[in-house]
This record gives structure tokens, sequence and C-alpha cells, in this order.
């Protein structure tokens, strides 16, 4: 009888010590913190290699400067769309083509790089737009964290994190679902690599859930702090990149 | 714990074995950074073959149009930063074509040049030189774009370089957070159907705020001539809606009543476009409805046909055939501006927003008034990231008295090769 008030007490020791230490982990802060600097302007480059069933693959560059939630994408490769820019600002999207003066409104929903969405190349704030809805400690003491958007009309309505066990709890898988529940993405934190002293994502592998055999490579580099005014994100400026 | 997220760390290592068919195409590269250049340039070559059906029997078609066309071209941009403030920005054309069995003919324009200035964190902009101004939030239809003469017509001829020529201006530009000021002086209009508009000055003033709704208000005005206001609005509804609006009105009529009396009326006139576009994952459909108090009122329209008509007599009764070409001449530019009624929608499907190896766009324009219509369909397919073609198939249908059944062209076939160097 003693024995087994002593295995339930340490039972609920261990789970009480696992959820204080998930309570005290400001799992969005990690979140943010993998995909560049929260305290300033910064940039980083892309490479994306989406690749098809058939092995077909397509890849394309991207360069994109980030301040707060505005984002500004520049298309550097392949040749067809270099030139092309993409501001964001929040939920509002505006393209330029170039060869026009036009700046045209683009939705979020819209993909502009093949497979992948808008909302995987630009700067992302999940301590903005996303709470935390649940945190649980697997077996394996990795950490599922479910966030759901703030806006009912983001893309992704809920992302459910897998992160390491260990510190600083990297994340190592997503799930990321639609408003109507069904999973649109998986996606795959392969690598990570040291920029000023702190780990941010390097290598993510985005798997298509709905179509079969269809994914994307992302090779985050170069993530650089930058002095960056306002200015630098309007409208107006992306006919002049 | 719930049973998913048992499931989860079950099915994990299944996941990560199966990741290993998927291959890293990066290994252990990484990203050489483009820094910027100082100096870039890119030069673009094209060339089409173009086949016109002509309808013999319509009323603007005795005069000899194309039947085929064929066209090279080489369009360059230069683009030289001289410092962090400072850039030039040039860009031209050189074209040769051959029309019909005439001999090759050729034509050259510098569409943009100039000098621009930017502040240290972008909160002035001065831009001196050839300069394309383009503020309408409208695809199809841009009132709001109100400098003269404007040419724009990328639903009619993509191929068309001239639509890419600026006016000779200064522009200046002030930058706050959310909102600008963009002042714009421009040189003397060369060239307008409406004689009183040559050899004047013409000026813009603009205010601008950006999201969550762009919303410009534009103030132009023609040297000596009473000033005409635009109004454009674009903003996001949902995720996948988009919807835009342009409003100008006008003191000057586009379009005279008369071919007879090139004579442009000044009684203020309303031309408003409304549009909404929605974004499936990968193409889109845009719609547009456009309203223009200068075009044509069914009573004005059946007149200007009855001249038409008289024209035509005159040329082929040989009683007056050059007052019959002249007036041939006018209804043609005339058309060529585009919008001659009062009520117009467009209707749009396309992928080509995305960078896809096979990308389509199909569209049509219909005046409502007459119920002729426009079509065209485009499939293009990028070869390699630095070769592509085009092939397009235009069709002009209507009345032979209604505005695209004028049109002296019923199909138009036409095949597009563009190499990027």
């Amino acid at each position: 009888m003693k024995k087994n008030s002593r295995k339930i007490f340490l039972s609920i020791l261990v789970l009480v010590s696992f959820s204080l230490r998930a309570d005290d982990i400001n799992y969005l802060e990690i979140l943010d913190s993998v995909r560049g600097y929260q305290d300033s302007g910064f940039k980083f480059d892309i490479v994306n290699v989406s690749v098809e069933p058939d092995g077909d693959k397509k890849q394309n560059q991207l360069r994109v400067k980030v301040l707060n939630d505005k984002s500004l994408v520049e298309f550097i490769s392949p040749e067809r769309v270099k030139g092309r820019a993409l501001l964001k600002e929040g939920k509002d999207m505006w393209l330029h083509i170039p060869n026009t003066r036009r700046v045209i409104r683009v939705a979020p929903a819209q993909r502009l790089l093949g497979q992948t969405s808008n909302a995987d190349v630009v700067g992302v704030s999940y301590s903005k737009n996303y709470k935390v809805e649940q945190v649980d400690v697997n077996e394996n003491s990795s950490i599922t964290v479910n966030l759901v958007a703030e806006d009912k009309s983001a893309i992704y309505h809920k992302i459910v994190f897998v992160l390491a066990a260990e510190t600083p709890h990297l994340p190592v898988q997503s799930e990321h679902y639609s408003r109507s529940g069904k999973l649109i993405k998986v996606a795959h934190y392969k690598e990570y690599k040291k920029f000023d002293g702190q780990q941010k994502l390097h290598k993510l592998l985005l798997v298509d859930p709905i179509r079969e055999g269809y994914h994307t490579w992302m090779l985050f580099d170069n993530y650089q702090k930058q002095t960056l005014s306002v200015q630098q994100f309007a409208k107006d400026e992306l006919s002049r990149l | 714990m719930t049973l998913r997220y048992f499931l989860i760390g079950l099915i994990s290592p299944l996941l990560f074995s199966a990741d290993s068919t998927y291959d890293d195409p990066f290994s252990d590269i990484t990203i050489e950074s483009p820094e910027s250049q100082a100096f870039e340039w890119n030069a673009d070559w094209y060339s089409y073959y173009q086949e016109n059906e002509l309808d013999q029997s319509q009323l603007t078609n005795l005069i000899d149009f194309t039947e085929q066309r064929q066209i090279q071209g080489l369009q360059l941009n230069l683009d030289f930063a001289i410092n962090d403030n400072f850039r030039v920005y040039s860009s031209g054309f050189y074209e040769a074509y051959e029309d019909d069995d005439a001999p090759t003919e050729s034509r050259s324009e510098t569409l943009e040049s100039f000098v621009e200035y930017s502040s240290a964190k972008k909160i002035w902009n001065v831009a001196a030189g050839r300069k394309k101004i383009q503020w309408s939030e409208g695809f199809n239809w841009t009132p709001a774009n109100l400098f003269q003469p404007y040419f724009d017509r990328p639903n009619y001829d993509r191929d068309d370089r001239e639509q890419l020529k600026g006016w000779d201006l200064l522009e200046i530009n002030r930058r706050f957070a959310d909102s600008s000021w963009t002042l714009v002086a421009a040189d003397k209009i060369e060239h307008s159907l409406d004689p009183l508009l040559i050899d004047r000055y013409q000026y813009a003033l603009k205010y601008s705020i950006a999201s969550p709704a762009d919303i410009s208000l534009i103030i132009y005005k023609v040297e000596s001539l009473e000033a005409s206001v635009a109004l454009t609005w674009s903003q996001l509804l949902t995720d996948t809606i988009t919807f835009k609006a342009d409003v100008s009105h006008m003191k000057r009529r586009e379009f005279p009543l008369s071919l007879d009396n090139w004579f442009f009326e000044d009684e203020g006139y309303l031309k408003s476009v409304i549009g909404f576009s929605y974004a499936f994952p990968g193409w889109d459909l845009s719609f547009e409805y456009l309203y223009n108090e200068h075009g044509y009122e069914e009573n004005e329209w059946d007149s200007l046909i009855t001249e038409l008509d008289s024209a035509n007599l005159d040329i082929v009764n040989g009683t007056n055939p050059a007052n019959g070409f002249e007036q041939i001449g006018r209804m043609l530019s005339l058309m060529g501006l585009g919008q001659l009624r009062q009520n117009y929608a467009h209707f749009a499907l396309s992928n080509s927003k995305v960078d896809q190896l096979l990308q389509y766009r199909l569209s049509t324009q219909s005046n409502l008034d007459d119920e002729s219509y426009f079509l065209r369909a485009e499939f293009m397919q990028n070869w390699t990231s630095h070769f592509s073609s085009r092939l397009e198939w235009q069709k002009f249908s209507g009345c032979s008295e209604c505005e695209f059944g004028l049109v002296p062209d019923t199909e138009v076939l036409r095949v597009s090769f563009y190499y990027l160097f």
C-alpha cells in the first residue's frame, strides 16, 4: 500500500514538473526566434526546390527583408521572374511584375511560387498572430504545442508543432490545418544553423499531404540584422526595386 | 496526453524514415548572397508571327489592312546605381517588322530614361526624365490614369512595347509611415485626338494611404483647363477575394460627337470601374464592370454609324473618296482608344501569376450596350528559365454596326517567342 502510494506520488510529481516546465517556456518566442530577429529589421535568402511525383524539380531563389509585420520579397531566380517583388503588410500583399509600373494587390491565398505559399516565404510572427491553445509533453519528452490563429481568416487556422525535448526546444515538425480542420501542410525542420550566435532555421522540408509525392525543400541562409525604415516597405517602393 | 499525440509519437519514426525518400537537394551548399550590383542590365529578344482574318464586308474595311505581320525586336533595360541615393534607369527597344509583302521597316523608342534620388530612409524620392506613371487600380480599364495621351492595352497586345513609354516629367514623392504625397509635372502634350490639349503642360497631385485599404485621391490639370479628379480604391475582402475600384471625373469628353465636326464637349464626364478577383491555389478569376459617360449613347452612336455609312458610299461610289477615307481614318482612331460606348464587362481566368512551365490566360471584354465582344486565349510555355513561347488567339464578334463587330479583324492568331539574356 505504502509502495503504491509512493509510486502514485512520484508519477504526479513527474507530471507536475513536466507541466510546470512546459508552462514556463515561451513557445511563441522560440518559434519566432528560429525564423528571424524579433527586435530589429533583418534580411535572409531562400532557395526553394519544389519536387513533383515524377521527380521534376523547380528551383527559385528569393531575398526577403523583414520589419515587424512587413516583408519585402525580391525574386532573384529563375531569370523569367527576376525582378518581381512581393510586399506583405499584415494580410495585405502586393505584387510588382517588371516591365510595367503596375503594382497589383494579391490575395494571401494566391500562390506565386508553385507549391510554396506566400505565407511560407515571408517573415512570420507567431507571437502576433497566434495563441497557444494547448501544450503536451510526449512520452519521448518532446513537446507538442497547439497554436490557434487570432484572426479567423488566417491561412493556417491551427498549427501543431512538435518541439525537441532538449533546450532550446527547437521545432522538429509542424502540421498546418485549414479552418475546416483539413491537414494542408506538414513541415519537417531538418537543420538549424548559427547566425550571430543564434540558432536559425536552415533547412525545411514541406510535404503536401493532399497530393502524394509533392514536396518542397527550402534552404534559409544569410540571416542578417539590418537597419530598415517603414518607408522601404511602401507600396510605391515595389516598382523602384 | 490525447490519443492523437500518442499516435503522432508512434508514427514519428515512420515519418522520418519516409523522409529518407525526400533527397536533400542542398547537401552541404550555402546560398551565394546576391549582393546588389552597381550596374545591372537585361535584354529581352522577342519575335512573333501573326495572321489576321479580315472581314471584307465590314464598314471600315476599305483600307488595305495587314493580313500577316512578323516582328523581331530587342528591348534593353539598364539600371545604374551611382551611390546609395542616386540611380539612373533607362529602357528602350528596337524592332523590325514586315507586313504582308511590304519591305521590312523598323522603329525604335526610348521607353523610360530617368535619374532618381532617394533619401537615406526613402522618405523623399525625386525622379526626373522619362517615366511611366501608373496609378490606377483597375486591371483591364484604368480610369484613374489621367495623363495624356494614355496608351496602355495589355489585354489587346502584350507585345506592343510602345505601351511602356513614359512621359518626360519631374516627380516628387514624400512618404510617411502610412501615407504619401506625389507631385508630377509633365512636359507638353504632343499627341491627342483633342486638338485643345496639344502643346499644354500637365500636372497631377496624388495623396495615397495604404493598408488595410489602398486609397488614392488624384487631382489632375492640363495647363489653362479645368482640373479633373480621380479616386482609386483596393481592398482585401477575404483571404481569397480582392476588391478594386476607380472613378474619375473629367471636364472634357474623350470622344467628339461627330466624325465631321471634330469637337470635344466639356460638360463633365464620369468614368468608373469596379472589380473583384478571386484567388484559387495557383490560379485566379477576375471580373470588372466599366461605366463610361464619355462613351456614346445609342442615338449618338447611330448618328456616327450613319456618317460611317456615308463615308463608305463616298469611297465605293467615288463621289468623295478623300473625305470618305478621312472619316474612316477618324473612326479607326476612335476605335483605337476603345470603350466607345457606356457599359462594359471584363472577365478573366488565369494562372499566369504563378511561375510554372505551362501558363494560360483567358479573357473576354463585352460591350453591354450592343452585345459585341472580344475574346482572347493565350497559352504560354516556359521552356527554360530564359526561353519561352506564347500562342494567342483573338476573336472579335458582333453585328456589323456594333463596336467589336466594326474591328476590321474577325480573328487573330499569333505565335511569339521570347529569350531573356
